[in-house]
């Protein structure tokens, strides 16, 4: 090795380490990064599984050693967990992706169903909950903050938030660039032309802009309107015929699909220059819900 | 000019610092001014919870339909947003939302903490917002 200059060393061992790391990385993205199966109709993204989940059994495991340790205080924070088992709303994927379909625009017009599948008295039940929990968090502020910070040691969720902060960014990405491809501006174009019969004054160019103000026109307050369980049926024949046929339009122009398409490859691409942190992640996110579960089970044996 | 090697490294140290500030995510912290009141979700108009603010306590389904931003007064709302805390006091994660009624890509916050929404790739491109069991 003598004859080698010392720099023509440094630059041999730079490109052996980036031989070697292109090869990792390729095997980590040939053989551990698991994308999910599409499906168009759930909005399913290769980033799905990195992203905060609707059903969080970390928030839930949170929320049960609050109550305990509210209870050693002398407040009653009340947490009432869903049943094992208990599916998203119909109007949201597990990644909190909101849906739209010709089924969901009959039901909701350009609105949704709750995040989580609970009946009408569950939901109540929950509402009632999640305001009485506020209420005592602002007569209490100090235990209640404090019970918060002592969930960290047991239950620290930071590290689950390093895997969804870099998903989120990722996907962020995605969706622009997705809705930016010439496939989906050709549909888009499609779309208009079967909206045309609608008879909307002012249709947007895209369906990302729907309702218009012809259809929506905001009726009530703009922040924290009021709210009761069941007015997420409570649509206008006028918001619900649009919705249904800018849904049908959406399909029949091919624009969902593009737009699904494009979305879902804008995400796969870019997960590639991750692989080796989500593969990563994927453990962290693993460990982190299994310590969850193991809190639940051990705390609140009777709800699970 | 010629700067001396301390004058130097003190303005590399300097843009590093601000430059940091400006494509990070706003890391766990107090409350910034303007989300003064617990309970609130706070959006803010610029990076780094700067210039106006729309706050909810639930959900704000459609920016557009709020009108203007307080403190600047600014008009336009939709697809204007930089950064968002949630000062949350039960638990629940904030959720922004890339379209009117939470529609498309989502941008959560935990707890206490707060997010640049450029560094997600939505920097103004939010169009509502809701706590986690609000979003109607």
């Amino acid at each position: 090795m003598r004859w080698l200059s010392r720099s023509a060393l440094a630059a041999s061992a730079v490109v052996l380490v980036t031989w070697l790391t292109a090869c990792s990385t390729d095997d980590v993205q040939l053989a551990d990064l698991d994308l999910p199966a599409k499906n168009q109709s759930q909005w399913r993204l290769p980033l799905d599984q990195y992203l905060p989940p609707l059903i969080d059994v970390e928030y839930d495991a949170q929320q049960v050693f609050v109550q305990k340790c509210m209870a050693e205080v002398g407040h009653e924070w009340i947490v009432r967990l869903d049943p094992a088992g208990t599916a998203t709303g119909e109007s949201w994927n597990s990644a909190g992706r909101k849906l739209f379909s010709v089924h969901l625009a009959e039901s909701y017009g350009y609105g949704n169903s709750g995040q989580i599948s609970r009946s009408p008295e569950a939901e109540q039940a929950w509402l009632d909950g999640e305001r009485s929990r506020r209420a005592v968090a602002d007569q209490a502020p100090e235990a209640a903050d404090g019970c918060f910070d002592q969930s960290t040691a047991v239950l620290d969720d930071e590290p689950s938030w390093q895997v969804y902060d870099l998903a989120m960014e990722i996907a962020g990405g995605a969706s622009g660039d997705a809705q930016e491809s010439p496939e989906v501006g050709e549909a888009a174009s499609r779309w208009r032309e079967c909206m045309a019969k609608v008879g909307l004054p002012d249709l947007p160019a895209v369906p990302e802009e729907m309702p218009p103000a012809s259809v929506d026109d905001g009726g009530g307050p703009a922040i924290d309107a009021p709210y009761s369980v069941g007015d997420e049926f409570d649509v206008s024949a006028e918001e619900r015929r649009v919705a249904v046929a800018d849904a049908t339009c959406q399909d029949s122009s091919g624009y969902a699909r593009a737009l699904y398409d494009a979305e879902w490859d804008a995400q796969a691409e870019a997960m590639k220059s991750h692989a080796d942190d989500l593969v990563r992640y994927g453990h962290q996110l693993e460990e982190q819900r299994a310590r969850a579960e193991s809190y639940l089970a051990e705390n609140t044996p009777e709800a699970r | 000019m010629i700067l001396s090697h301390r004058k130097l490294t003190t303005a590399v140290v300097s843009l590093a610092i601000v430059i940091g500030s400006a494509v990070a995510a706003a890391p766990a912290a107090s409350a910034p001014s303007g989300c003064p009141v617990a309970g609130l979700g706070c959006t803010y108009e610029d990076s780094n919870y700067g210039k106006g603010r729309i706050n909810f306590y639930e959900k704000v389904p459609r920016f557009a339909a709020v009108g203007y931003w307080v403190g600047t007064l600014h008009v336009r709302t939709n697809d204007a947003g930089s950064s968002g805390f949630n000062r949350g006091t039960s638990g629940a994660q904030a959720h922004w939302f890339e379209h009117d009624n939470y529609r498309g890509a989502v941008v959560s916050a935990n707890k206490n903490t707060g997010v640049n929404f450029s560094s997600k790739k939505l920097n103004d491109k939010i169009s509502s917002a809701c706590f986690a069991g609000y979003c109607r």
